[in-house]
């Protein structure tokens, strides 16, 4: 079946299958940023946003997307650079595998909540799971990084 | 300092958040054939026969083996040097199957559908056996896990497969039983831990291709790909110079990824098939079929005087390395080796136990491996101990722990599978990560609970820690360095970088020692056609064992540099000057800068290409040291113990890039805290395993994770790079013990088994409180 | 997971029909728990377009569409107010942002999942389902009436009132499911005490309610008496989360401080 997706922005037509998932989608589609680490909505790993809203991407079907906005990190370069200009200042960033999604997140995050403090943002975030890290860098890199309005 | 102990954002952050490509998945070419592993349903069994003829009909199908298709070649997946101390004890595929989820067959397919289908479709019988789920009651079973005659130690390990006893060890300093006779105040405990999952968050992948030379090119998410290259030529038969291996990003490894996982099925789908092959795993085989920590118990028995001089510990261990044997040993052996020399004065030391095969998924090494089991039943004991003295735990480890410039004769005794290496402690700034810590913790205040309302305590505990900086004269670490026009350089090395920074820390200690900046040296790991050899991410050696290779490579670099300046200058090498940039001869207006030393040598005059390659195999291994202060509130009606505060103290000498040492730490603490709270491991009676995804085994989230105060003591190791020691394992060792001490101070109630649950703490206060 | 046709209804008898046709037939509520819980669909039935996924209020209720998000239920002012907020704490605790921007109360529903943190507030509540077929029913009857009989589930009615609330929910971590859960509702001197993930599906404790509900003055005395009452009548069992023993241990200390919380609290 065909599905029309604005892929950040730009107009993608897919033949799928009725159980294809979006994370299969994007992959298929070189959309490599978006990652699969757990298969089963309980990871963060492979976040992309529909609507503006994070989803786990490994469990959206791409049937039922029928003209919806889907943002990969690829569609937020510049925030995603930001954002990563503060985990470098804080070592943070380690493995980085499951970073492009923190990056959605945070993004979907900032444009939802008002001056979140650190106790909102680690209830936002609760999702994404890192190994790597022990969270604080990351939070602590993400208030710089919500400080800055350049 | 420029480049070292200077706030520097790694390498490859940026572009990678951005979702750059990295990760071995990324390089998988859109016509490679998608391999799925037929796992065994049962903990213990003989494979009768293979039904794949249906299978085999199936459009897209290219190929199916399993252990018909291999010669009997047993070997060890553990990604170790050569020899490798644990047992060759694993075939590519084998006739038995010895715990659920071990490999049966593979089946590559034009894609996943296809393969997984074909699965389905295959039908295999068989006779099932007794397993063994208990592993105290491995030994000497009637069920023997390994009956092959043609499995094998490559070196005495203790081997004794018919006993299920994949190695076993002995050693002691003094009489400890006569040492025990004579204290004043003895306890001997038994302490349990878990068989921890990694839960890295790249699954374990790799994907395989033929170049154009027919060589056998393998991306893998591995720790050790020259391992990795050598294990597969052996697995396989297949020439060594006819494989390479590439390492890409690696999305975290944590001891999990040192170890060979689909890499042989991938490589023998492709010489199967001549087609390029991918194999990612589910979660569920990460859980089931990877590798776990190695579950313990622990039997410890310390003696001291009423003064509180410790004066023996006796420890006897059981370890449980589950079906197959990788770092059987070698974890078992650190949990003497990296532990007790903490306390370095006692009279006598014995160390002893067996590593048992059982019906489980394998154990491999995994960050701290040893060291953090052996650590919690110390440190848990000591702080038994100081209670039965009625002595402050602080004081008595200030009174016995090890101090600089002191040794303890451990280090000659016991190496990792081996002997080991006698050395001093050029520096051990243990007394103050303790005087430090209690000041960040505000022990005096808390120390040992107080009551903050009628169901909350809230109480500190805290335990003492020591690693290692790489096994001496074992891991060999070497770097290359290359000049290129314009005055920039390339940085290859083997050491591999798996999302701990070591790119970007190895660049740092070359752009210091070559004075320039750390964009100007291009770090490139690891590929085992371009890079030189390193053993691999593991034993807490990369800081130390490559960082001092990469050093010795710009040392040299700099010399031939000044050789090729005083050349272009007509001057001896002597009188030339370098600030990284400038090449000054002295007494005289002339230079040359660096930039137009390297397109000369490149375009114009006496061109050369200055490449220059170092080596460096330590003959020490300087112990990181911590201490660990863990604030909690635990509820008394509940059992629910919430950590508020985690204060890490930190000796690993000058950290090279502080805040990315500041992450290994405050990485492994959170690691840590999860194996003492939250990470329960359950199988069923059955032997298969429960906690087997994100849902059912429990990683700490940002919500459990405490607020983590981290702070390194001033050192400067002399043997280390720019005073370095390594700091990638130090930080998971104290939460299991520092956390059960604190449990304890808040109730009275000892848990010696991890994790400590909610459920655990609340049965045994409700047992103690029935007793009272 | 294997999913062979997409179908999109036309309207809900459409959808029922279809739905009806097969137990391989399934409808799509928000997919979170799709993978892990079914292997095989035959036809996933799509009725997004058909059910609402609103929040309303009318004079006397709050009405839920069946395929609103737990994320819209834990930010809804309405779901905030009433009843000190337990539906949305319960919400905003289930996983992370992303699961919770796609599953529905609906899904939750259907489901009738023993784990779910959402019926037991719902349930002490007191909460009607609006179906599309059956009307409106009690949460409490469709928990217990074994027999499922196909039907859409359309509105989540919850009555508007000043009543006093409390939920606990007792985990491992923030992510975890439930080793058990509270949720306590006082709503002038009736009280509503229920249970969930024991691991069995959410249930009142109907002899503790009677005995709150028939004391005058609530004191120490009786919430412990309470609270023991309900531990003892709900049934507890064990499975890798939690032992049978523990469950009960914890539920009857997080019901005496759920029902000191709603009558300290009392307006």
């Amino acid at each position: 079946m065909l599905v029309n997706l604005y892929v950040n922005n730009v107009l993608k037509k897919y033949h799928v299958q009725a159980g294809e998932f979006l994370l299969d989608t994007l992959r298929n589609d070189n959309y490599i940023s978006v990652r699969r680490g757990c298969d089963s909505t309980s990871c963060g790993v492979c976040t992309v946003l529909i609507e503006g809203k994070p989803v786990p991407s490994c469990s959206v079907l791409t049937i039922r997307l029928e003209g919806k906005h889907i943002t990969t990190v690829e569609g937020i370069q510049e925030e995603a650079e930001k954002l990563a200009h503060y985990f470098g200042l804080e070592g943070a960033d380690q493995c980085g595998f499951c970073n492009p999604s923190m990056a959605l997140t945070v993004y979907a995050m900032k444009n939802e909540l008002k001056n979140p403090t650190l106790e909102t943002i680690k209830a936002y975030l609760v999702g994404n799971l890192c190994r790597c890290t022990g969270y604080q860098a990351q939070h602590i890199a993400i208030l710089h990084y919500l400080e800055d309005r350049s | 300092m420029k480049s070292v102990n200077v706030i520097t954002p790694s390498v490859d952050g940026k572009g990678l958040m951005m979702g750059k490509a990295g990760y071995t998945n990324d390089y998988v070419l859109k016509n490679a054939l998608i391999i799925k592993v037929l796992r065994s349903p049962h903990p213990f069994a003989k494979i009768v026969s293979i039904d794949d003829e249906e299978a085999k009909k199936l459009t897209g199908v290219e190929c199916i083996l399993s252990h018909k298709d291999f010669d009997r070649r047993p070997f060890t997946r553990a990604g170790q040097g050569y020899p490798e101390p644990s047992p060759h004890d694993k075939f590519v595929f084998d006739e038995y199957v010895r715990y659920v989820g071990d490999e049966v067959l593979c089946v590559a397919a034009i894609d996943e559908v296809t393969a997984e289908k074909a699965l389905s479709l295959i039908k295999v019988e068989y006779e099932v056996l007794e397993p063994v789920l208990d592993f105290e009651k491995a030994m000497n079973n009637v069920s023997v896990i390994h009956p092959e005659p043609e499995i094998h130690e490559m070196f005495p390990i203790g081997f004794e497969p018919k006993k299920n006893i994949s190695a076993s060890y002995h050693m002691h300093i003094g009489n400890v039983e006569d040492t025990l006779k004579k204290c004043e105040v003895v306890i001997k405990e038994s302490f349990y831990t878990q068989a921890q999952a990694h839960s890295m968050m790249e699954p374990h992948a790799v994907n395989t291709q033929f170049d154009y030379q027919n060589r056998l090119i393998i991306y893998s998410a591995t720790q050790t790909p020259f391992h990795v290259r050598r294990i597969i030529s052996q697995a396989l038969n297949y020439p060594i110079s006819k494989i390479r291996v590439i390492k890409p990003r690696v999305g975290g490894g944590f001891g999990g990824k040192q170890a060979i996982h689909g890499e042989i099925i991938a490589s023998a789908v492709t010489i199967k098939t001549g087609k390029p092959a991918a194999l990612v795993y589910t979660r569920k085989e990460v859980f089931e079929s990877s590798y776990t920590r190695h579950p313990m118990r622990l039997d410890i028995t310390v003696g001291a005087d009423k003064d509180g001089t410790l004066k023996a510990i006796d420890c006897y261990v059981l370890s449980d390395t589950g079906a197959y044997g990788e770092h059987a040993l070698t974890v078992f052996m650190v949990a003497g080796s990296k532990v007790l020399p903490l306390y370095n004065k006692v009279d006598s030391v014995r160390f002893h136990g067996h590593v048992v095969y059982t019906n489980h998924t394998p154990a491999g090494a995994f960050r701290g491996y040893g060291a953090i089991q052996g650590n919690f039943a110390l440190e848990s004991a000591v702080d038994i101990l100081c209670n039965k003295l009625g002595m402050d735990p602080i004081l008595f480890r200030q009174k016995n722990m090890m101090k600089e410039n002191e040794t303890s004769p451990i280090f000659a005794i016991m190496g990792e599978g081996t002997e080991g290496t006698a050395m001093m402690m050029e520096t051990c700034k243990l007394d103050y990560c303790v005087k430090r810590g209690l000041e960040l913790i505000d022990w005096n205040n808390k120390y040992p609970s107080k009551k903050i309302n009628d169901h909350i305590v809230r109480s500190v505990g805290m335990a003492i820690a020591m690693q290692g900086s790489g096994i001496p004269y074992i891991d060999m670490g070497s770097a290359t360095i290359k000049l290129n026009d314009d005055g920039f350089y390339n940085l290859l090395v083997g050491a591999t970088d798996i999302g701990q920074g070591s790119d970007t820390i190895l660049a740092q200690i070359a752009a210091e020692e070559l004075m320039t900046s750390v964009d100007k040296m291009i770090p490139y790991s690891s590929d085992t056609d371009l890079t030189p050899f390193d053993t691999g991410a593991y034993a807490s050696s990369t800081t130390f064992v490559s960082g001092n290779a990469v050093l010795k490579a710009a040392k040299t670099m700099k010399n031939k540099l000044i050789e090729e300046a005083a050349n272009a200058l007509n001057c001896a090498k002597e009188e030339i000057g370098f600030d990284g940039e400038i090449f000054n001869k002295v007494n005289s207006t002339e230079s040359i800068t660096l930039k137009e030393l390297s397109n000369r040598l490149y375009y114009n005059s006496d061109q050369k290409q200055l490449m220059v390659t170092e080596s460096y195999v330590g003959h020490k291994s300087p112990p990181p040291f911590m201490a660990g202060f863990a604030e909690i509130d635990l509820d008394t009606e509940t059992g629910e113990v919430k950590v508020n505060k985690y204060c890490s103290v930190v000796d690993c000498g000058v950290t090279i890039n502080p805040k990315l040492a500041k992450g290994q730490v405050e990485g492994a603490i959170v690691q840590g805290l999860g194996m003492a709270l939250y990470e329960d491991v359950v199988y069923t009676a059955k032997g298969k395993l429960i906690t087997n995804d994100f849902m059912s085994y429990r990683i700490p989230s940002r919500m459990e994770t405490p607020e983590l105060i981290t702070e390194f003591a001033e050192s400067n190791e002399p043997s280390g790079p720019f005073g370095a020691k390594s700091v990638g394992e130090i930080g998971i060792d104290t939460p299991p013990a520092a956390i059960m001490n604190a449990i304890y101070n808040a109730c009275g109630v000892r848990i010696k088994s991890l994790p400590a649950t909610p459920e655990k703490i609340l049965m045994e206060l409700r047992r103690k409180n029935h007793e009272q | 997971m294997e999913i062979k046709n997409y179908y999109v209804a036309k309207d809900l008898d459409d959808a029922l029909q279809k739905f009806m046709l097969s137990s391989d037939n399934h409808l799509l509520g928000g997919g979170a728990w799709m993978k892990n819980s079914l292997r095989h669909i035959d036809t996933a039935i799509e009725l997004s377009h058909l059910v609402s996924n609103d929040i309303t209020e009318t004079k006397e209720f709050i009405e839920i569409g069946a395929m609103c998000t737990l994320h819209d239920l834990s930010i809804h002012p309405a779901i905030i107010k009433y009843y000190d907020g337990i539906l949305a704490q319960a919400s905003k605790q289930i996983m992370g942002i992303t699961v919770r921007n796609i599953a529905t109360i609906g899904g939750t529903i259907a489901g009738k999942y023993a784990f779910s943190d959402l019926l037991t507030p719902l349930l002490a509540m007191n909460c009607q389902l609006m179906f599309y077929r059956q009307g409106i029913i009690t949460l409490e009857e469709y928990l217990q009436s074994a027999i499922r009989e196909k039907d859409i589930l359309l509105k989540v009615l919850i009555k508007k009132s000043t009543a006093k609330g409390y939920f606990h929910k007792v985990a491992k971590t923030a992510l975890d499911f439930s080793i058990v859960n509270v949720a306590v509702v006082k709503d002038n001197q009736n009280f509503s005490v229920c249970v969930g993930a024991r691991p069995q599906i959410a249930a009142k404790a109907f002899k503790a309610c009677e005995l709150l509900n028939s004391s005058g003055v609530i004191n120490q005395e009786i919430i412990e008496k309470a609270a023991k009452m309900a531990a003892d009548e709900l049934t507890f069992s064990s499975n890798f989360r939690g032992q049978a023993e523990y469950r009960k241990m914890v539920t009857e200390t997080y019901i005496k401080r759920g029902l000191q919380e709603v009558i300290t609290n009392a307006r």
